[in-house]
């Protein structure tokens, strides 16, 4: 899909952004900007420190973690990625379209006392939550303000055997919508079951655009959700916004869910979960609390098949190279 | 119906209310205690979960019927709000067809 016809270098130029001589790319300290197809993506170049699941979770905002050469570009040959855990970088994902429909509009622009295009207003969102907090000042609408803008079975997923009803989170300083995936991890999974869960629920947020997936708590017992925080939001994208963040919440579930219940699953033995090859690597990528968990291997990895593939309008392939 | 199938429908979101019912196929082939389901979800989505993890053919429109009152549950309202807080609901899966 083509990039809506608006005119980015005002608006990033007005922010302190400047282009990079030579490409399509526009940078601010340490975030940059590009337009990829129908998105507009700002990016850190600061490693994300920790459990890249548990680095945004919670937190105001689009931005989340994801992988390098997933939807983060790969760093310049020779350049050093940093040391472990430093694959993941933040990212920051638009639609530009539910921008670019609002060009003109008046009600959509107007801070610090001039006028603001509504790509001005949006990116400026990204960077008043890139440190994870409420914009100072912004309030949450009613819920039911937002529950307007989900389409008639907007939050309700199904796959297979499997169904989700979502909800929308709107209290004083927080907006969400989140969906449960799982109700709760039962207690005592084994290290090899976390990891490939750890592991499944990174590869959802890597896979899809602006979904977040919750941490998994060692101990489990907790939920495993998945949630688009739309904290600090300009009110008047979320006409826009919402339904996308729904259909992105539905279809990342429907993705996730299946693989998920299977590997929590008590009663069924995942014994080719631990005999698989590449157990061992999943659970150092995953969790590198447990990568000196010694696992037996075999020659393939047993990945539990996918049930359904949705339409993948809210996916992306990964970056050759 | 196996515990693992049961499993597959739970969902509870923190705080929501869930709830369980006797669940058939309308042949009597299937039948489980079905529990933890939200409340919140479409009785139509809830009948299609069940149809597939049966196996029931899934180009066909599958509905709940509830046993105590012999009336189809709404598919587009939440089943929470038809089912209420009976504790032994039975609900039966059925397929949605006009005869003519």
């Amino acid at each position: 899909m083509p990039v809506p016809n608006m005119n980015l270098s005002e608006g990033l130029e007005a922010l302190g952004f400047s282009r990079v001589p030579g490409a399509d790319t526009w940078r601010h300290n340490g975030v940059s900007f590009a337009a990829e197809g129908a998105w507009g993506v700002l990016r850190t170049s600061a490693a994300v420190a920790g459990d890249p699941l548990a680095a945004q979770w919670g937190r105001a905002g689009l931005w989340k973690a994801v992988s390098v050469g997933m939807r983060h570009r790969r760093p310049a040959r020779g350049a050093s990625v940093g040391a472990r855990g430093s694959r993941f970088r933040r990212i920051f994902e638009l639609p530009l379209a539910t921008v670019a429909e609002r060009e003109g509009d008046a009600d959509a622009g107007a801070a610090e006392g001039r006028a603001v295009s509504p790509f001005e207003a949006a990116i400026a969102w990204g960077l008043a939550t890139l440190d994870g907090q409420c914009p100072p000042g912004w309030r949450a609408p009613a819920r039911a303000e937002v529950e307007k803008h989900v389409p008639p079975g907007g939050l309700t997923m199904r796959s297979g055997a499997h169904a989700r009803q979502g909800e929308v989170v709107a209290d004083g300083g927080r907006l969400a919508l989140r969906m449960a995936i799982l109700a709760h991890l039962p207690a005592g999974l084994s290290e090899c079951r976390l990891a490939w869960l750890r592991q499944l629920l990174l590869d959802a947020q890597d896979r899809w655009r602006l979904v977040r997936l919750a941490p998994v708590a060692d101990a489990g017992d907790g939920p495993v959700e998945a949630e688009v925080d739309l904290t600090g939001a300009p009110p008047w994208l979320l006409d826009g916004l919402v339904p996308v963040a729904a259909s992105a919440l539905r279809h990342a579930v429907a993705w996730v869910v299946g693989p998920c219940a299977f590997l929590a699953h008590a009663v069924r033995e995942p014994r080719a979960l631990a005999l698989c090859s590449g157990a061992r690597d999943v659970a150092r990528l995953a969790c590198p609390a447990v990568s000196s968990a010694r696992t037996p291997l075999l020659d393939k990895p047993a990945v539990p098949p996918l049930r359904e593939g949705p339409a993948v309008p809210l996916s992306h392939k990964p970056e050759r190279g | 119906m196996s515990v693992g199938e049961q499993a597959v429908m739970a969902a509870q979101p923190p705080g929501a209310e869930t709830l369980s019912f006797q669940a058939a196929d309308v042949t009597g082939t299937h039948c489980a205690t079905v529990s933890d389901v939200q409340r919140a979800l479409p009785a139509g989505a809830v009948a299609q979960s069940l149809a597939s993890m049966w196996s029931l053919p899934q180009n066909v429109p599958w509905s709940l019927r509830n046993d105590s009152t012999g009336a189809f549950l709404e598919d587009d309202v939440p089943i929470g709000q038809q089912v209420g807080s009976e504790a032994e609901a039975r609900l039966t899966v059925t397929p949605r067809t006009h005869l003519g």
